[in-house]
């Protein structure tokens, strides 16, 4: 694996010395599998905003372990109160459909969800489950459709076409740093060919020496409602023990 | 007196860790309940609620965990004030272990069924006994929990010495339902027969798609059966029995694309059963049940649930106050709108043999971070003998208020 990861980078770096640019899929791999560290702990701050201007607040505590070739994501609630100690689990499985749990307090046991929900908004947020992490490079068709330069960063352009039916985007536009492969900026086209959401890197920098997105946003262009995420307090390769990324073990809050 | 020497442990722990702890977090959570009974328009409920929570860490491995409950409802005859602790419990987390020791609740199985034979409840309202969240019903027991990973295994166990049963209404109280009483004689009190100690065990894994778990328990009967006896002519002696049987079964879900699929077979041994002979009146027997129910998700986020559970009792016969089989149906459909601030909620529970039901449409509304609003209906129907049907004259509308500090 770290040698694929390695030949990536490398083709990624040497691509436009060479006048071969990588294909799509190949930038969205190397996105993938970039090499952020053994494990992560941090928070996310979140604001949304109405069309009224009315704000809610939501804080969350992510923690994430890599295992080989699998990524396994804790999510637990911090605010608001109704939602306290909520906490969500994703085992990322790179070949098969990904395993997730919900554990919510008020019924004191963990419960699987179906791969459906992945679709549905994230905590009334206008990410998706399936935009905070589990999407796979072969779930979509990846075409490079062209270069650019996005605030001063040199960019790959690429359309990512949904392979499933039921997704509800029909395709999105990414744009790829070619820096560091890490998506900086997304639109999301609906059924209808509309711009339905737009994502926008707002602040990098690097952690450990680890870039890492510190903040951005998603805005419902139709909804015209927006939310904006903070991540602070990131820290990588921790020593995070597996036994909190168990199913069993959702109902002990992480300190 | 077992039970009164768990919190002093706890206290003693508790003294040990305070030296290296974190601030404790506290939160609250106050509440208004009213329900209004459609037929007369009579106050039903008029529930206040102050629920306090402490969550203390004192060390990265160890939290204390408190949580109490002040209940007003001058409404409610037989429940008009409680002061009661919910949870007091120390967690603590090591490498491969965690052990919680205290007051607390646990919840095991893929329905609030057959395998949650750690639910002991207080069904002093018998409309909301049946409905989710069982949280405010369950009595808490002082438990201990432990926990252990053997690679993709994890097995845990729960033992419990406290005898607490059921909190059913007594006579008088709303919601009173008279044990089934012989004919002709007069009885006398002879006290009760409670075995005091819980066990659980169980094993679980995730396996691809598949959650399994595999359960073990020993646990007395929560609602009480009687046995009687002659004390001379025309009188009998009756004792109200909490006996031990044991519980075996297994728990599963699958996920499946859009769909989870859940399910619970098991099988409880020896238990006692209430017949209406008037001697003697309790007879013991085996009990077979099965769940399945399917998760679904329709339009990205209308989440639907379907529901059976049924139970079969084959030795039982024309004595037995309890039928032989009884099927239960449970429908549940959510729909989030406008960014989860508004969901909307049916809850339909149907008893397959007395074709009673219980219908609950209601609406939920996050007002602001902290402010929730609640509203809906508990309609009941069917025949004035079945478990929902005498509440037909008796349905109401509720709402409620919470906001939580």
């Amino acid at each position: 694996m770290r040698l694929r990861i390695f030949t990536l980078s490398i083709l990624l770096i040497a691509a436009p010395a060479l006048h071969a640019a990588p294909t799509g899929e190949e930038i969205m791999i190397a996105v993938s599998n970039r090499d952020v560290g053994r494990d992560e702990r941090g928070e996310v701050q979140m604001v949304l905003e109405d069309s009224h201007g009315e704000v809610r607040e939501r804080r969350l505590l992510r923690l994430r372990l890599t295992e080989g070739t699998e990524e396994k994501l804790r999510i637990q609630f911090l605010f608001p109160p109704d939602v306290r100690d909520a906490a969500f689990l994703l085992y990322d499985h790179p070949d098969r459909d990904d395993d997730r749990w919900l554990y919510l307090p008020s019924v004191r046991k963990a419960k699987r969800i179906s791969g459906a929900q992945k679709y549905r908004n994230f905590l009334g947020t206008d990410f998706t489950y399936d935009d905070l992490g589990g999407r796979e490079p072969y779930e979509d068709t990846h075409v490079l459709e062209g270069e650019a330069v996005m605030d001063g960063r040199p960019v790959y352009r690429l359309r990512s076409t949904p392979k499933e039916s039921e997704n509800p985007y029909a395709y999105r536009q990414v744009w790829v740093w070619k820096e560091a492969p890490i998506v900086l900026k997304e639109e999301y086209y609906d059924r209808h060919d509309k711009l339905r959401k737009r994502m926008r890197v707002l602040k990098l920098d690097r952690v450990q020496g680890i870039w890492t997105v510190r903040a951005r946003e998603m805005v419902d262009v139709q909804e015209q409602h927006r939310t904006a995420l903070t991540f602070v307090l990131v820290r990588y390769n921790t020593g995070l023990s597996p036994d909190l990324f168990r199913e069993q073990a959702l109902d002990r809050p992480v300190p | 007196m077992r039970s009164r020497r768990a919190p002093a442990l706890l206290v003693l722990a508790f003294a040990c860790g305070v030296a290296a702890a974190e601030p404790p977090v506290w939160h609250l959570r106050l509440a208004n309940e009213t329900a209004v009974e459609t037929k007369d328009g009579e106050v039903a409920k008029f529930r206040n609620l102050i629920e306090p929570e402490l969550a203390w860490d004192l060390s990265p491995d160890l939290r204390l965990a408190a949580s109490a409950r002040l209940l007003w409802d001058p409404r409610f005859e037989g429940w008009e004030n409680e002061a009661a602790l919910r949870e007091l419990a120390l967690d603590w987390k090591g490498e491969g272990t965690a052990i919680k020791a205290g007051l607390q609740q646990v919840v095991w199985g893929q329905a609030s069924g057959f395998l949650s034979s750690f639910d002991v409840f207080h069904p002093r309202d018998l409309r909301e006994f049946v409905l989710p969240p069982f949280d405010f019903l369950r009595r808490p027991l002082w438990l201990l929990r432990a926990q252990r990973g053997f690679g993709a295994w994890t097995l845990e166990a729960l033992w419990s010495p406290q005898a607490l049963m059921d909190h059913a209404p007594g006579p008088g109280e709303p919601f009173y339902v008279p044990p089934p009483q012989p004919a002709g004689f007069v009885l006398v009190d002879g006290g009760q027969g409670v075995d005091h100690q819980r066990l659980g065990l169980r094993v679980s894994r995730n396996f691809a798609a598949w959650d399994l778990a595999f359960i073990y328990m020993r646990v007395p009967r929560n609602d009480a059966v009687f046995w009687r006896e002659s004390a001379g002519t025309g009188v009998l002696r009756q004792t109200e029995l909490h006996r031990a049987f044991d519980v075996v079964g297994l728990s599963f879900a699958r996920a499946s694309r859009d769909t989870v699929w859940r399910g619970e077979l098991s099988t409880y041994r020896d238990r006692d059963y209430q017949t209406r002979a008037a001697i003697g009146g309790v007879q013991q027997a085996d009990q077979l049940n099965a769940v399945l129910g399917v998760d679904m998700t329709f339009f990205t986020d209308l989440e639907v649930s379907v529901e059976a559970g049924y139970r079969r009792i084959p030795q039982a016969t024309d004595e037995f106050i309890e039928p032989k089989a009884r099927t239960t149906w449970l429908f549940q459909a959510r729909q989030p709108l406008w960014h989860d601030t508004v969901k909307l909620g049916l809850t339909v529970i149907m008893n397959q043999r007395d074709g009673d039901s219980l219908w609950r449409p209601g609406l939920e509304w996050a007002a602001s971070d902290r402010l929730t609003l609640s509203a809906g209906f508990d309609l009941f129907n069917g025949p004035s003998t079945s478990p929902f049907g005498r509440f037909a004259d008796r349905d109401r509308f509720y709402a409620g208020a919470a906001y939580r500090f």
